[in-house]
């Protein structure tokens, strides 16, 4: 089972701490019965204040400190895929259109396009770089959907990026602001995966650039999207944020969230849970390390088969490049291959056509899900 | 603070039942060895004995007089996020529901801000005691199609918010044979199904859906346990619909705001006790009755009159007398501001929910100790 990309590996170090402390209880043996109360009625889309606190210093923690994060910009969605949707809501019409680099997560299509009427127009990227965005692709992609008539809003990136399982350089990201300046649209980094680098060094979000920048009217275009689901390996529990430096959007999107609060009884467990500083480093710390070790095991391995991954330094999978073995350098030929590891390998990993990728014959594996 | 409708009377039995069952939270030493494979699960089908669980709840709120099927059962983010889907569900942008009026203020937004699609209202007044008519369905009908408007369908709050009254099943039935006529959607919010405390019972719209009569295909519910249950933080939301496209569509669009898995496990095993929900049910209706009757009697020796209603967690009431403008919304907003500021009393006002006569409120009593 690798085609789902779900993070396994540290389940036991939240169980462990879940005996021991007991958040859950905690909130019932409470006196009187304001505790559980208070929480079962809470359903302000402000979110309780204790557990933004928490995520805006797990998200700290999670970019070494080098980025400071209010909680009062945090807004809280049921899940990454609500964050996206929701964001897209606000930044475009129906029929706008948010630019995102290929490979991408096939998701997309649905969250950021279903219910928004808003299109995706695709910024190529390939194997000659490394799969990196490229000035000139992100003009081909703006120019494009100028073409066509269509406006753009944004540019949508996912750092760590899904599939590739690698970061985006400090410069790549430089860039890409320089280009949203000038086109004068937005820049959304869904940085889900943002706990899951190997080394924390090698990875620049985009709230370090922001950081340093004192223009508010740079500053205000780009928003944040987190989830505890691949970091933590809670997707079950529903817990996506929004972070933007944009008031108007924090705003908006505070009042939007309404169709997708977080549980009361998941943000108090939560808060708990990831406000234990003590939890938290070594969660990240141990976490990093056995992705890592996962990582150099799964690449190794396909090395010993003659197969290349792409080099990656973050995720929960690797991109593997299985383009030696195509009938045809297709679509199709990539569909006959999967097919075939499908049914006599019984391996379930994900084509690089789901993601749009303008190269056949990349697969993405994932390691973490299993044990 | 009379102005939020939530229902504080029974939490200390719920938290008296988790306390009981710590294997129910996956959170605790008792529970934890069920953590990982709950905190894994994001199936937007929704774990089986959560469905199972709310299934069987919804029929017990309705004192066994109806069943419902767990595969119907679609998660949504609240009440809020299950409107808000079966618009996306039934309607395009600039397409017309009808809502009779008054109106949960919401929604105004619930309905429409994402979803483009509009709102008729169907107006209800003081002279029938604001009962909704099939006659009144039919005009408000007519009036839209004529101003070359695209009408999906019809949706209400039964019981309803903001007047507590229920429908009676003449009426609903009536109202179920002409949707089926003009071929148009029912959505019935049935979110306050549970906190009927007196006289006759719900009958809910899953009662008469088996008539021949009527096209089930149309018909779809919202439900949550905000209300009944009073737990609006853990965000339960549910869409039932006896349309098999609208569920899986729904399902799919349950992405965007599933129940937290922590509290559906939770909640599969509070709502499977029999004993606890049969309780629950008994006890809640009993303690609403018990504080609407001395609400209402308080009100009536200060002089003033409410809308007779038997569900709810609200009163509708009548102070028109009290108008400094007869008839005049200026004047309703003028009173509504002395209430909040001289008498700090936290009441809803009726044109906050398209009420076309001024001079009614809304007051919750079930809101605190």
């Amino acid at each position: 089972q690798m085609g789902q990309a779900e993070n396994q590996v540290s389940f036991d170090l939240l169980e462990s701490y879940l005996e021991k402390k007991n958040p859950e209880g905690s909130l019932w043996e409470s006196k009187g019965s304001r505790g559980f109360r208070e929480n079962a009625l809470f359903q302000d889309y402000h979110g309780l204040k204790n557990f933004r606190q928490a995520m805006a210093s797990f998200m700290e923690k999670n970019r070494g400190g080098k980025a400071r994060f209010d909680p009062d910009r945090i807004v809280l969605t049921a899940g990454a895929t609500a964050a996206n949707e929701l964001l897209t809501f606000i930044l475009a019409n129906p029929n706008d259109a948010l630019l995102v680099p290929t490979p991408y997560y096939p998701g997309f299509d649905r969250d950021l396009r279903w219910r928004t009427g808003v299109r995706i127009v695709p910024i190529h990227c390939d194997s000659s770089n490394h799969f990196q965005i490229t000035p000139e692709a992100l003009e081909a992609a703006y120019k494009t959907a100028r073409d066509a008539n269509i406006r753009v809003r944004g540019v949508l990136i996912t750092n760590p990026s899904n599939p590739l399982g690698a970061t985006v350089q400090k410069k790549v990201l430089e860039d890409l602001l320089d280009f949203c300046v000038r086109k004068n649209i937005h820049l959304v980094s869904d940085e889900i995966y943002s706990g899951s680098v190997f080394h924390a060094s090698e990875f620049t979000s985009v709230a370090e650039i922001v950081e340093n920048i004192d223009d508010v009217s740079v500053k205000e275009r780009v928003h944040i999207v987190y989830s505890l689901s691949k970091d933590l390996g809670l997707p079950g529990f529903r817990v996506g944020t929004i972070y933007s430096y944009n008031d108007n959007v924090v705003r908006t999107a505070r009042r939007m969230s309404s169709f997708t609060l977080v549980s009361s009884q998941t943000q108090h467990m939560l808060a708990s849970m990831l406000s234990d500083e003590e939890f938290t480093d070594k969660y990240i710390r141990i976490n990093r390390e056995r992705l890592r070790r996962r990582y150099e095991t799964i690449v190794e391995g396909l090395k010993k088969e003659g197969i290349e991954c792409l080099k990656g330094n973050a995720g929960l999978f690797c991109w593997m490049n299985l383009g030696f073995l195509l009938n045809t350098n297709t679509k199709e030929g990539e569909l006959e291959l999967w097919d075939v590891i499908l049914k006599e390998l019984e391996l379930n990993i994900s084509p690089g056509s789901s993601c749009h990728c303008s190269e056949f014959g990349w697969f993405r594996v994932c390691f973490a899900n299993m044990d | 603070q009379m102005g939020l409708a939530e229902n504080q009377l029974c939490l200390d039995l719920i938290k008296e039942w988790i306390k009981e069952n710590p294997k129910a939270s996956v959170c605790t030493p008792e529970g934890v060895h069920q953590f990982s494979d709950i905190a894994n699960f994001q199936d937007y089908h929704g774990l089986k004995e959560f469905r199972q669980a709310i299934a069987h709840f919804m029929g017990k709120a309705r004192g066994g007089r109806v069943t419902f099927d767990p595969e119907r059962i679609v998660m949504s983010g609240g009440a809020t996020g299950a409107n808000e889907t079966i618009m996306f569900c039934l309607a395009d942008p600039g397409d017309v529901f009808l809502v009779p009026s008054p109106y949960y203020a919401a929604f105004d937004r619930d309905l429409r801000w994402r979803t483009g699609v509009e709102i008729v209202p169907v107006h209800c007044s003081s002279s029938n005691n604001f009962k909704l008519t099939v006659e009144a369905v039919e005009w408000a009908y007519k009036k839209a199609v004529e101003s070359n408007k695209n009408v999906k369908g019809l949706l209400f709050t039964n019981p309803s918010n903001p007047l507590g009254t229920i429908l009676d099943k003449d009426t609903l039935k009536n109202l179920v044979r002409f949707v089926t006529k003009k071929n148009i959607h029912l959505v019935v919010d049935e979110i306050y199904a549970a906190t009927v405390f007196a006289g006759e019972n719900l009958v809910s719209v899953a009662e008469v859906v088996k008539d021949s009569e009527v096209n089930a295909d149309l018909i779809h519910i919202v439900y949550s346990l905000s209300k009944d249950m009073g737990l609006p933080g853990f965000r339960v939301g549910i869409v039932y619909s006896y349309n098999d496209s609208v569920v899986s569509c729904a399902r799919k669009m349950s992405s965007f705001g599933l129940v937290s898995s922590q509290t559906q496990f939770m909640l599969a095993s509070m709502l499977s006790d029999d004993s606890f929900v049969g309780n629950f049910l008994m006890e809640s209706s009993k303690r609403l009755g018990i504080r609407h009757g001395v609400f209402t009697l308080g009100l009536k020796k200060a002089g003033i009159n409410c809308l007779i209603s038997t569900a709810g967690l609200f009163v509708w009431m009548d102070l028109r007398h009290l108008l400094r403008v007869r008839n005049s919304f200026e004047s309703e907003i003028e009173l509504w501001h002395i209430i909040i500021d001289k008498v700090k009393l936290n009441v809803s006002p009726g044109s906050s929910f398209q009420c076309t006569e001024p001079g009614w409120f809304r007051v919750c009593f079930a809101n605190m100790d």
